[in-house]
């Protein structure tokens, strides 16, 4: 009976805690004590595993698009710059 | 890495110090090492590409400027990317749709028109980066600008707080709600059940 409350209770501050630090814990800066509170937690609880899991793979998402080809622009940045730059003192002292 | 001449490349922070002196070569050798980059994660910002492109070039000319009072506490990279993104939220913040749009606002990507199968990624990867990169122009600039420089662009948080001028715990706390509000704009394509 107590023990079932205490669980209750437990479950209730994980279902808060775990959300909030979901990034924390996928970025590796939660202590050892804390990566077991969560995994505990998503281990029981099916809203906060998909939480988890969703940040997941929006976070493998974002790091996808970072691969996609980019227009090269460095020469014609240089140019601009040398072309304004040019007649100036090497620096604005 | 080597040169054609066969020595190793100068590093930046030499680079730096030769561009300080005058040395217009050692900075021209700067843009070209930054310039590409800087104007992909200006893109991923949600500039366009002339506006990236505007903007990359203000930036290496203030830095041009700057270089005598640059001090080196931080690299000339995140240097260079405050100086750029300080720019790009300026601009964006100048347009009539953006700043003033909260996570509550925000609409559910659903019909996306752009996605191209590539020849590498999957079909369904590919779908996902499409509404990922159509979520991502959604955000509010201040939890977009830490969601494309950590998650997207791959830099460390304390690399990416510095370069928005943020404490480490306000940067972690935006990024998180960013993370958050793009899942929430995202969720038919994160469920997982
Ligand atoms: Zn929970």
């Amino acid at each position: 009976m107590l023990r079932r409350a205490v669980h209750r209770i437990r479950f209730g501050h994980d279902h808060g805690w775990v959300p909030a630090h979901a990034s924390d814990y996928l970025d590796g800066d939660l202590g050892p004590r804390e990566i077991v509170r969560v995994q505990r937690h998503v281990a029981e609880c099916a809203e906060c595993r998909e939480l988890v899991r969703g940040l997941q793979t929006l976070l493998y998402g974002l790091g996808t698009l970072r691969g996609e080809p980019s227009e090269r622009v460095a020469g014609t940045v240089l140019a601009s710059v040398r072309s304004r730059l040019r007649g100036l003192p090497p620096t604005e002292r | 890495m080597t040169d054609v001449s066969g020595h190793p490349p100068a590093s930046d922070q030499t680079l730096v110090r030769r561009a300080r002196d005058g040395d217009m070569a050692a900075f021209e050798e700067l843009v070209m090492r930054h310039a590409d980059r800087l104007f992909a994660s200006l893109r991923r910002f949600g500039l366009d590409d002339a506006e990236a492109q505007e903007v990359a070039q203000e930036t290496f000319l203030r830095a041009w400027r700057g270089l005598v009072g640059f001090e080196e506490r931080s690299s000339f990279f995140t240097w260079l990317y405050r100086i750029g993104f300080n720019e790009a939220q300026r601009r964006l913040a100048r347009r009539p749709a953006a700043g003033g749009v909260v996570s509550s606002e925000l609409h559910p990507v659903e019909g996306i028109e752009d996605s191209r199968p590539g020849p590498s990624a999957s079909a369904e990867t590919e779908e996902l980066r499409a509404a990922l990169a159509k979520a991502l122009r959604e955000l509010p600039a201040e939890l977009r600008a830490p969601v494309v420089l950590r998650d997207v662009e791959g830099l460390s948080t304390r690399q990416s707080a510095a370069i928005l001028e943020l404490g480490e715990a306000a940067f972690k706390s935006r990024l998180h709600r960013g993370r958050m509000a793009l899942r929430g704009l995202l969720a038919p394509w994160l469920a997982t059940s």
